[in-house]
């Protein structure tokens, strides 16, 4: 905690004078357990102002977070705070406000998006408030991602009403019908005036760490190979516009269990069951729906990159499996009114559907879901939803989701994406979640996602104890266990001892069983595992929640369901001391010498514009026509190119709002590509290779013959790039190569070959790889050779391998 | 409800105006509504605050953001901030009927904004028709 204790001084570049914030500084510390964290927020207060301060600081909560408390502390004083109903503890912070005491409100609103108000902060006053929060991560077989938000991105609502109050700063408010009085953060495009962040963070991961990294931060980790690591910010600071990611990878070994006997005598424990234990998956058709957001805040190398994803992951499927697509913004376009076949003719047309897709617009999700769903018909679908998430009225659309019935799985993209949402969307639904930073590919990652949650390792899972009386799940386990995402069991029991987990799956001849052993005693996390269950109820309970049935009076009452939930709420908040969208945190603290006379001014702490986030987006009018119009593209090289073949077609383009748009994106693109790197790299050719697999799982070509070399070439560069029928992204494509291979009738086999194929089926089959610089070279043969001598040279570069 | 309000607290300001205290302070701090008219312990508030609020609220069921109002509160005289060009979209929804939509305006109003016109267009082609008929 010694880095909360220096004073930060903020220059502006620009002006070079110093810059008044209400808040210097937000430190993140706490422990990282291997089925939660317990977080310990700092933020620092101080005013520089003439006047008191009132000072809002607004932020989204993580996945299956919670509020538990916060100590707010001054020069001579340390208070904590207390978990009262909403209106209770507004009515608290509004009395203490008028009076001139120094109070502290921390209340949910929806979405998950929490506002911190501190009131009376005067002149020169320093003030911290700790605030402690637990929170949920991303579980994976081999570890988990952990994800604190540090920024909060804009998110689109219909009814939202955005300005841009300054170049580059926008502000965006929220219709308070629906949302209450909640306030968000102005964004900023320039973050060299914003506070500073930073965090260090305890890692207990229970099983042995094996690597620490971070795609978002760069990261200074110690204590290793000990119980507990360390992680922190290898900077002295940094600035509020991404989230914080973390990857923890640890070795798999079984199922791992966290938890014990609490103070109150009962124990409270998670265990996390990797999907390998469940064995591998069988394959059935599939009948699969790929739902793509472009809207333009996926602008640019995103939507590049998730269009080729789902090439690739068309790619995967076979003449029995169906499939459908549907892209969106705020109107919703798909590629048939039905499901189709995967046959080779559909797959290109869904191709050239792919290749009209731009990037505009805004998130209409629930509209798309609905779409793909209806098409699926009665059969239950497996729908595949890329998008950044950012959207606001989350809760309405879990409830259309819902009601839907279709299982959705979903991959999150973008440096302060939607973890939560996403995360219930896809949990409610049945289905899984990804999430990816701007640094990840993002083909890839659809792809991982594609390849684990079309298969499940297991289906129609019960979950019972032995041993431990009274044991019981504390919310119903997922009934389907996806590859490569492990089971979490949430269980209490009346007081700890030994016993048994029981797990049985399948129907018919499908079935399987596991038996988990229980030795629960009283230890430190049991506490922390308590809370981590209460969030998740908590969150689980507040997705139901449309609308704010806040105690402003801004709206009355009248659902009853409404009123069912806000009571179901508060007495789990009541329960595990957590705070909830019913029941809020709350401290006031009277000083010597507080004035009632003198009214604070309000401040809202102002957040960056997440770095992937394209500001204009969101807040910038587009020049529509005029010099503006001109002045403003001109910079642009493509204008240059736009004026020599035709001023006359580049006025007519901006004439009509279509072609003002068309323009822009042409602009914009322009632009990003321009960006990119030159050269392909070997993933860039592996997905588009992998995109033009034929449904009979062989690369197509115009003889047999090269048919079958060139997939196995490509079988070979998978292998020789990392990529099994048993792990890696392409695994699906790889299985599908094999397929193709072993299934040639054996006459129709050259010679040079009949011995070869079963030699590298076997490797592939058997999850292992080959070398690098193959796959180089046999992507160059792939992507450059003719069909002259196909195979000559073909077994040349073999012969290279020997 | 009568012009005539008593000087009222920040607290009986909010009640009356159905928003938080909260929300009042921040738009004092942000120059939409005047601070109380004794300023000190006994800071007061009167009907002039409530109006003003209430228009505030007014407007925001509009549409305007807080943004807007600032600068229609500051009334026709005051210039804007900076002289740019504005540009106006026309739509024709019928021979003799054309719409002006400000160009600056977020996609997702725009796209009320359609679904209004196109609602428009159709309802006067169907009079039109009936007329006809």
């Amino acid at each position: 905690m010694n880095d909360m204790n220096q004073s930060f001084t903020v220059i502006n570049p620009k002006t070079g004078q110093e810059v008044p914030l209400a808040m210097e500084a937000l430190w993140l510390t706490g422990r990282i357990l291997p089925v939660g964290a317990r977080l310990l927020v700092a933020h620092t207060f101080r005013s520089q102002e003439q006047n008191p301060l009132e000072v809002v600081y607004a932020f989204g909560l993580p996945r299956d977070a919670a509020l538990r408390r916060f100590q707010i502390v001054g020069e001579h004083f340390r208070v904590r705070s207390e978990l009262k109903p909403v209106a209770e503890a507004q009515k608290d912070y509004e009395t203490g406000i008028s009076q001139g005491h120094l109070s502290t409100l921390a209340r949910a609103y929806r979405d998950g998006r929490i506002n911190l108000s501190v009131g009376h902060i005067r002149p020169g006053e320093l003030i911290r408030v700790f605030l402690e929060i637990v929170a949920g991560v991303d579980l994976r077989d081999d570890g988990l991602r952990f994800r604190f938000p540090f920024s909060l991105a804009p998110c689109y609502h219909r009814d939202a009403r955005v300005a841009e109050v300054e170049p580059g700063v926008g502000e965006m408010e929220l219709p308070a019908e629906e949302f209450g009085d909640v306030l968000l953060p102005r964004y900023m495009t320039d973050t060299s005036t914003l506070h500073h962040v930073g965090f260090e963070l305890a890692l207990q991961a229970g099983a042995a760490v094996t690597a620490v990294s971070s795609p978002s931060h760069a990261l200074r980790v110690s204590n290793v190979n000990e119980p507990t690591a360390r992680v922190s910010l290898s900077r002295e600071k940094d600035v509020p516009n991404r989230d914080l990611v973390l990857d923890v990878q640890t070795r798999a070994d079984g199922a791992r269990t966290c938890g014990g006997a609490c103070r109150d005598g009962k124990a409270r424990f998670t265990i996390v069951v990797p999907s390998l234990a469940f064995g591998p998956s069988g394959r059935q058709p599939k009948s699969v729906v790929l739902v793509l957001d472009r809207s333009g805040s996926m602008a640019g190398v995103a939507l590049d990159q998730a269009k080729r994803a789902v090439e690739a992951c068309l790619g995967t499927l076979s003449e029995t499996d169906q499939f459908g697509l549907v892209a969106f913004d705020n109107e919703v376009e798909s590629f048939r009114p039905a499901l189709v076949g995967a046959t080779r003719q559909n797959r290109e047309d869904a191709q050239r559907f792919l290749s009209q897709v731009q990037a505009r617009g805004g998130t209409d999700l629930a509209q798309a879901i609905q779409a793909a769903a209806q098409q699926a018909g009665p059969a239950r679908a497996d729908l595949f939803v890329v998008t950044d998430g950012q959207v606001s009225a989350t809760e309405d659309i879990l409830g259309q989701c819902r009601s839907a019935q279709a299982r959705l799985h979903c991959l999150g993209i973008g440096s302060a994406s939607q973890d939560r949402f996403l995360t219930l969307l896809a949990r409610e639904t049945g289905g899984v979640s990804r999430f990816l930073t701007p640094s990840e590919r993002v083909d890839l990652g659809a792809l991982e996602l594609f390849a684990s949650a079309g298969q499940p390792v297991a289906s129609a899972l019960r979950v019972s104890f032995q041993g431990l009386a009274g044991a019981q799940t504390v919310l119903a386990p997922p009934s389907v266990v996806f590859e490569g995402h492990p089971l979490l069991v949430m269980a209490q029991a009346p007081a700890a001892g030994p016993g048994e987990l029981r797990l049985d799956w399948g129907t018919g001849s499908t079935v399987g069983q596991m038996r988990v052993a229980l030795e629960l005693a009283a230890g430190d996390d049991a506490e922390t595992v308590r809370l981590l269950h209460g969030a998740r109820l908590i969150t689980d309970c507040e997705s139901q929640m449309a609308g704010e049935p806040d105690g402003s009076g801004m709206r009355k009452l009248s659902d009853r369901s409404r009123s069912r939930l806000s009571t179901k709420l508060e007495q789990l908040s009541r329960e595990y001391g957590l705070a909830s969208r019913a029941m809020a945190l709350v401290a006031v603290v009277e000083r010597a010498g507080d004035d009632a006379s003198q009214l604070p001014t309000t401040r809202i702490v102002p957040v960056g514009m997440p770095e992937d986030v394209t500001f204009e987006r969101y807040f910038q009018a587009k020049p529509a026509g005029g010099p503006a119009l001109l002045a403003a593209i001109e910079r642009q090289p493509i204008i240059a190119m736009l004026r020599e073949t035709s001023v006359n077609h580049f006025k007519a383009a901006t004439r009509s709002e279509i072609g003002r748009q068309t323009l822009f994106n042409k602009v914009r693109a322009y632009k990003l590509e321009s960006d990119l790197p030159k050269g392909e790299t070997s993933d860039d050719k592996l997905m588009a290779l992998a995109g033009q697999l034929l449904p009979d799982g062989g690369l197509p070509g115009s003889t047999d013959e090269e048919r079958l070399v060139r997939s196995l070439a490509l079988l070979l560069a998978f292998l020789g790039a990392g990529h099994n029928a048993r792990s890696g992204a392409f695994r699906l494509h790889v299985r599908q190569l094999v397929k193709f291979l072993t299934s040639r009738p054996q006459a129709q086999i050259p010679n040079e070959f009949s011995a070869m194929i079963p030699v590298f089926v076997a490797k592939a089959e058997a999850g292992e790889t080959l070398p690098g610089d193959l796959s180089e070279r046999l992507l160059i043969f792939l992507t450059t050779s003719s069909n002259d001598s196909i195979m000559e040279r073909f077994c040349q570069e073999i012969g290279k391998l020997a | 409800m009568s012009s005539e309000v008593q000087a009222m607290t920040l607290a009986e300001l909010a009640e009356q105006s159905g928003l938080p205290g909260r929300t009042v302070r921040f738009y004092i701090a942000r120059g939409l509504v005047p601070g109380p008219t004794k300023a000190g312990r006994g800071a007061r508030y009167d009907g002039a605050h409530l109006e003003r609020l209430r228009q505030i609220a007014q407007w925001q069921g509009q549409g305007l953001s807080l943004l807007e109002i600032t600068h229609r509160l500051a009334g026709p005289e005051s210039p804007p901030p900076t002289l740019v060009p504005t540009s106006w979209w026309q739509y024709q929804v019928a021979e003799d009927v054309v719409v002006s939509v400000r160009g600056e305006v977020a996609p997702w109003r725009l796209k009320q904004i359609k679904t209004q016109i196109m609602r428009m267009t159709s309802g006067l082609s169907r009079e039109e028709k009936e007329d006809t008929l």
